[in-house]
C-alpha cells in the first residue's frame, strides 16, 4: 500500500496542479514540496522494510490476456534511487516556487514535474520489464515538454526535439531488449530473472541496453544532447537533467549488471564508450562559458565515471559506483540551483561577465562552496570518499590507459568546479549591483542539500550501513567499507595529483583553449543526419507529388495495369472466348463506328471536330444497342448523347480552343494509353472466356411478370426489385444538376454585378 | 464477333487514357464521358453477346424465355449512362466555371486550392 502512495501522491498532485496554482499562487509549489518530503519519509520507512530482507511488492493485473501486470518491487537499489528523487524533487519544487514567482506556467510545470517524478519512481521501482519500458518512456516525454517549457524560444524548441530523439531511440531499443529478454526467459520479473550471458540473443540484448542506456545517460556518441537540453528553466535541469532522469541509463546498467555482466563484450564495451565520453568531456569543458552548459558537460562526465565503473564491474567498483551516484545528486543539483539563482538575480549565466557576487549572495555563494567541495573531492565531503573508491576501483582494473583518462576526468572536473566558483569570488563585475539575494525558499534546497552531502561525508558509517550496503547486496554484490581516511596510500596520492592537476588546469585554461582540438562531435552527426533525412523527403515528395495531374494519372494507370497482367498470369485464366458468334453485318459497323469516332475525339486538333466525335461515338453506342437487342439502352443512349451535345454547344463557346502538342512528345502518353487499350481488351477476353454458374438475371426473368407485373424485365428491374437503387441515382442527377445550376448561374450574377462597377 | 468487341473496347480506353493525360480541360472532360462509354460496353459485352431476343416478355408468357439477352448488365448499364451524363454535366460546368474565374484551362497551371485573396472566392462571397 505504502508503495501505491509513492504513485498516488504524485498523480493526483499532477492532475490538481493547474488548479491549485490558480488557488495558491506560487505557495502551491510549496505545498507540493510539503507532500514530496512526506514521501521522502515514506521511502526511509520502506527502506528499514527492505533492509532487513522483506522488499514491499505491489502486482495486480493490467492486461490479463497479455499477460502483462504491473508489478512494483521496493528493493534497496531502487529505494536508494527512490530516495534521491524524492528528497531533490522536494527541493526542486520548493525552489521552483519562487524561481518562477507568478509565471502562468508554473501550473502545468509543476504538474508536469510531478507526472515526470511519478514515472522516474516507475522506473526504479518496477519489477515488470513491461512497466519498466513504459515509466521508460513517460520520464522521456515528459523531459521533452518540460525542456521545452520556453516554446517561444527556437532555442528550446531544438534542444528538445534533440532530446525527444535521442532518447526515443533508446526507448525503442529498450523495447526491444526488454521482449528478447522476457522472451528468452519466459520471465518478466527483473527479481526472478535468471543470467543470460550464455543464451544466442544475449549479444543483442547487451547492445539493445547499452543503446538505451547509452543514449539516456547522454554517453558518447549520444552526449550531445544534454547541453542543448539546459535550455529548460533551471530547477528542470537540475531535477531531470542532472540527478534523476539522466541516471536511468546508469540504473539500468547497474539492474542489468546480475543479468548480463558475465558476457565476455560487458567490460570492453562499457569502458571504452565511458572514455570515449569522458575524452569529450575533457574537451568540452575549458570550452564553455555558460554555466549551465558547463555544468552539463560536468554530468556527462559523471555519468561516464558510473558508466565505467559498472563495466569494471568489480564489488568493490559498484560499491563505488553508489556512493559516487550519492554524492554526484548531492552536490550537482545544488550547484544547478546557484546557477539559476544567480541567472535569476542579474540574469547573465555567462561565466566570463559573473563576478564578485559573494557579497551580494552570501548565503547562494556559501552553498555554491558546499557543493564545490565535494564536487572538487575535498575531504571531508562524501565527494571524496567517491573519489578515493573510485580511483580504487578504477586502479584493480588493468588498463592504465583507463586509469589515466579516469585521473585526467577528475582533474577536469575540479575545473569545472573552479569555474563554478567564478561568480562568486572571481574580480567584480557590473552586474554586481544588480544582484540580491534569493528568498528562502530557494535558498534552503541548495543549502540543505549541500549540507546532506557534508553530513554523509561526517557519518559515513551510518550512510554505509542503511543506504549503501543494503543498496549494493540487492544489486546482488557483497558491501565494501566505506572509510572517509585511509591513510596515506596511493589513491590520496593519485586523488591529490588530480586536484592539483586541475587546478594547474584551471588557472592555464586559455593557453589549453589553443592546443585543444576541434573534434566533430556527435551533435555535428546529428545534425548531418537529421538534415539528411529532411533532403531526402523532401526530394521525394517533389518526385511523388510534382504538382502535375498528368504524372499522377499515368502513374496510377500503369500501377493498374501492372496489378491486373500480375494477377492475370497468377491466376492462369485462359483467353479462349468459348461463344464465338458470327459476325453480323450490323453489329461491326457499330463497332466500327465506334471506335473511328472515339479516333477522332481523341485525336482531333479542334474542339468542333472533338465534340463532333463524341456524338458520332454516342450514335454507335446506339446503333450498337439496337442490334445487341438492347431497345432500352438505345433509347436512354439516345436521349442522353443529345443533351450531351446540347450542354457542349452551350459550354464550348467559353473554353478555350485547344492545339494539341505534336505527336512526337506525347509518345510517353500514347504507351500508356495503348497499355491501358492491351489490359482491357485482355481483360474483355478473359472475362468472356470464364464460365459461370447460375445467373442472378434468372429470377428476373423468372419473376419479372409474376411480382413485378411487368413485361420488359430492364424496366421491372430498375423501378422495382431494384427501386431504391434508382432513388440513389435519382439523387445523384439532382445534386449534379444543382452544381452545374450554381456553377453556370452563378457566374451570370457575377458578371450583371461586375459591369456596374 | 466477341474478339472484334474486345478490340473496339481496347482502341475506346485507350483513347479515354489519351485524352485524360492532356493538359486541356476539356479534352479531359472529353476523357471522361469516353471512359464512360467504353466502360458501359465493357460490361455489356463481358456478359455475353449471346441472345436473340429482346428482354421482353412476350405476350402469352409466363417468364423470359432463356435465348433472351440477360436483361441485368442492360438495368446496370442503364444506370451507368445517366450517372455517367450527371458527371459528364458536371466536369463541363466545373471546366467552364474556372474558365470564367482563371482565364485558361491548363491543368498545370492549377497548382493550389483558392485562398482569401484570390478571384473564385471573391466571387463566391459576391453572389452570396
Amino acid at each position: 500500500m505504502s508503495i501505491a502512495l509513492l504513485f498516488i501522491i504524485p498523480i493526483v498532485l499532477s492532475v490538481a496542479s493547474p488548479f491549485g496554482f490558480r488557488l495558491l499562487g506560487k505557495n502551491w509549489s510549496k505545498l507540493v514540496s510539503f507532500f514530496i518530503l512526506i514521501m521522502a519519509g515514506l521511502v526511509i520507512l520502506l527502506l528499514d522494510l527492505a533492509s532487513i530482507g522483506s522488499p514491499q511488492t505491489l502486482s495486480f493485473d493490467w492486461i490479463p490476456r497479455l499477460g502483462l501486470s504491473v508489478t512494483l518491487r521496493a528493493d534497496s537499489f531502487g529505494l536508494f534511487m527512490a530516495l534521491i528523487i524524492t528528497v531533490i524533487g522536494a527541493g526542486v519544487f520548493s525552489y521552483t516556487s519562487e524561481y518562477m514567482g507568478d509565471d502562468p506556467r508554473t501550473g502545468t510545470i509543476t504538474g508536469w514535474l510531478l507526472l515526470f517524478m511519478a514515472s522516474m519512481l516507475g522506473v526504479v521501482l518496477a519489477d515488470n520489464i513491461v512497466l519498466l519500458f513504459v515509466s521508460w518512456e513517460l520520464t522521456s516525454i515528459s523531459s521533452y515538454i518540460l525542456i521545452g517549457t520556453n516554446n517561444h524560444d527556437p532555442k528550446a524548441r531544438a534542444g528538445a526535439k534533440t532530446a525527444l530523439l535521442v532518447t526515443s531511440i533508446g526507448g525503442l531499443s529498450l523495447l526491444g531488449a526488454i521482449v528478447l529478454l522476457g522472451v528468452a526467459t519466459g520471465v518478466w520479473n527483473l527479481s526472478e530473472m535468471p543470467a543470460i550471458h550464455n543464451h544466442p540473443w544475449a549479444a543483442s540484448i547487451f547492445i539493445l541496453v547499452c543503446l538505451a542506456a547509452f543514449s539516456k545517460s547522454a554517453q558518447w556518441p549520444f552526449c550531445f544532447w544534454l547541453p542543448g537540453a539546459m535550455a529548460a528553466p533551471t530547477p528542470i535541469s537540475a531535477y531531470l537533467h542532472s540527478a534523476t532522469m539522466v541516471k536511468a541509463g546508469v540504473f539500468l546498467l547497474a539492474r542489468m549488471h546480475p543479468i548480463l555482466s558475465e558476457h565476455a563484450a560487458w567490460t570492453p564495451v562499457l569502458v571504452f564508450f565511458s572514455a570515449a565520453s569522458m575524452i569529450v568531456v575533457i574537451i568540452s569543458i575549458p570550452k564553455a562559458t555558460d554555466l549551465k552548459s558547463l555544468l552539463a558537460h560536468s554530468t556527462v562526465g559523471a555519468l561516464a565515471l558510473m558508466v565505467c565503473l559498472i563495466g569494471i564491474g568489480t564489488p568493490y567498483a559498484l560499491n563505488a559506483m553508489t556512493v559516487f551516484l550519492l554524492a554526484h545528486a548531492c552536490y550537482k543539483a545544488p550547484l544547478f540551483l546557484v546557477a539559476g539563482s544567480i541567472d535569476h538575480a542579474v540574469h547573465n549565466r555567462d561565466i566570463n561577465a559573473l563576478g564578485g557576487l559573494a557579497k551580494k549572495m552570501p548565503y547562494t555563494m556559501l552553498s555554491a562552496c558546499i557543493a564545490g567541495i565535494s564536487m572538487a573531492g575535498i575531504p571531508p565531503m562524501l565527494g571524496f570518499a567517491a573519489k578515493e573508491m573510485i580511483l580504487e576501483a578504477g586502479l584493480s582494473y588493468a588498463p592504465w590507459l583507463i586509469t589515466l583518462i579516469t585521473i585526467l576526468a577528475t582533474a577536469f572536473v575540479m575545473v569545472a568546479c573552479c569555474v563554478v566558483l567564478i561568480p562568486a569570488f572571481g574580480k567584480n563585475s557590473c552586474l554586481v549591483e544588480k544582484a540580491h539575494e534569493s528568498p528562502w525558499s530557494m535558498l534552503a534546497p541548495m543549502l540543505l542539500i549541500g549540507i546532506i552531502g557534508l553530513a554523509c561525508g561526517l557519518r559515513l558509517e551510518m550512510i554505509e550501513n542503511h543506504l549503501v550496503s543494503p543498496a549494493v547486496i540487492s544489486l546482488g554484490v557483497k558491501p565494501a567499507g566505506l572509510g572517509l581516511w585511509h591513510g596515506f596510500t596511493l589513491y590520496l596520492a593519485l586523488s591529490s595529483l588530480a586536484v592539483l592537476a586541475g587546478w594547474l588546469a584551471y588557472t592555464q585554461r586559455q593557453a589549453l583553449y589553443k592546443i585543444i582540438p576541434v573534434l566533430p562531435s556527435g551533435a555535428v552527426i546529428h545534425e548531418v543526419i537529421w538534415n539528411t533525412v529532411l533532403s531526402f523527403g523532401r526530394s521525394l515528395t517533389q518526385i511523388i507529388q510534382n504538382g502535375s495531374l498528368t504524372s499522377y494519372l499515368g502513374t496510377t494507370i500503369i500501377v493498374t495495369c501492372a496489378l491486373i497482367f500480375y494477377a492475370w498470369v497468377q491466376v492462369d485464366a485462359p483467353v479462349r472466348p468459348s461463344l464465338v458468334q458470327k459476325i453480323t453485318l450490323a453489329e461491326l459497323s457499330a463497332g466500327l463506328l465506334i471506335m473511328a469516332s472515339s479516333l477522332a475525339t481523341a485525336f482531333a486538333r479542334k474542339r468542333l471536330p472533338a465534340i463532333a466525335g463524341l456524338g458520332a461515338m454516342g450514335m454507335g453506342m446506339t446503333l450498337f444497342f439496337i442490334v445487341s437487342q438492347a431497345p432500352d439502352l438505345a433509347l436512354t443512349q439516345f436521349l442522353v448523347e443529345i443533351l450531351s451535345v446540347v450542354l457542349l454547344v452551350v459550354a464550348f463557346r467559353h473554353l478555350p480552343d485547344f492545339v494539341g502538342e505534336p505527336i512526337k512528345i506525347q509518345s510517353g502518353r500514347l504507351i500508356i494509353s495503348a497499355l491501358t487499350g492491351l489490359t482491357m481488351m485482355v481483360l474483355t477476353l478473359v472475362a468472356l472466356s470464364t464460365e459461370y454458374g447460375d445467373r442472378v438475371s434468372l429470377w428476373y426473368g423468372l419473376n419479372a411478370l409474376r411480382q413485378g407485373h411487368g413485361a420488359n424485365v430492364v424496366n421491372v428491374i430498375l423501378v422495382d426489385f431494384r427501386a431504391l437503387d434508382t432513388l440513389g441515382e435519382i439523387t445523384v442527377l439532382s445534386i449534379a444538376a444543382l452544381g452545374v445550376g450554381v456553377l453556370m448561374g452563378g457566374l451570370k450574377q457575377i458578371k450583371t454585378k461586375k459591369e456596374p462597377t | 464477333m466477341e474478339i472484334i468487341m474486345s478490340i473496339v473496347i481496347g482502341v475506346c480506353y485507350a483513347c479515354a487514357v489519351f485524352l485524360l493525360l492532356q493538359k486541356r480541360l476539356l479534352q479531359i472532360v472529353l476523357g471522361i464521358a469516353l471512359l464512360g462509354h467504353s466502360t458501359n460496353l465493357l460490361i455489356f459485352v463481358a456478359s455475353g453477346l449471346h441472345g436473340n431476343s429482346v428482354p421482353i416478355i412476350q405476350n402469352g408468357l409466363k417468364e423470359l424465355p432463356l435465348i433472351a439477352v440477360d436483361p441485368l448488365p442492360q438495368a446496370l448499364i442503364l444506370t451507368a449512362i445517366v450517372i455517367g451524363l450527371a458527371l459528364f454535366g458536371f466536369s463541363l460546368a466545373l471546366a467552364y466555371r474556372c474558365v470564367a474565374v482563371l482565364g485558361h484551362d491548363d491543368i498545370d497551371q492549377i497548382t493550389h486550392t483558392d485562398t482569401l485573396d484570390d478571384p473564385i472566392s471573391k466571387v463566391d462571397s459576391k453572389v452570396s
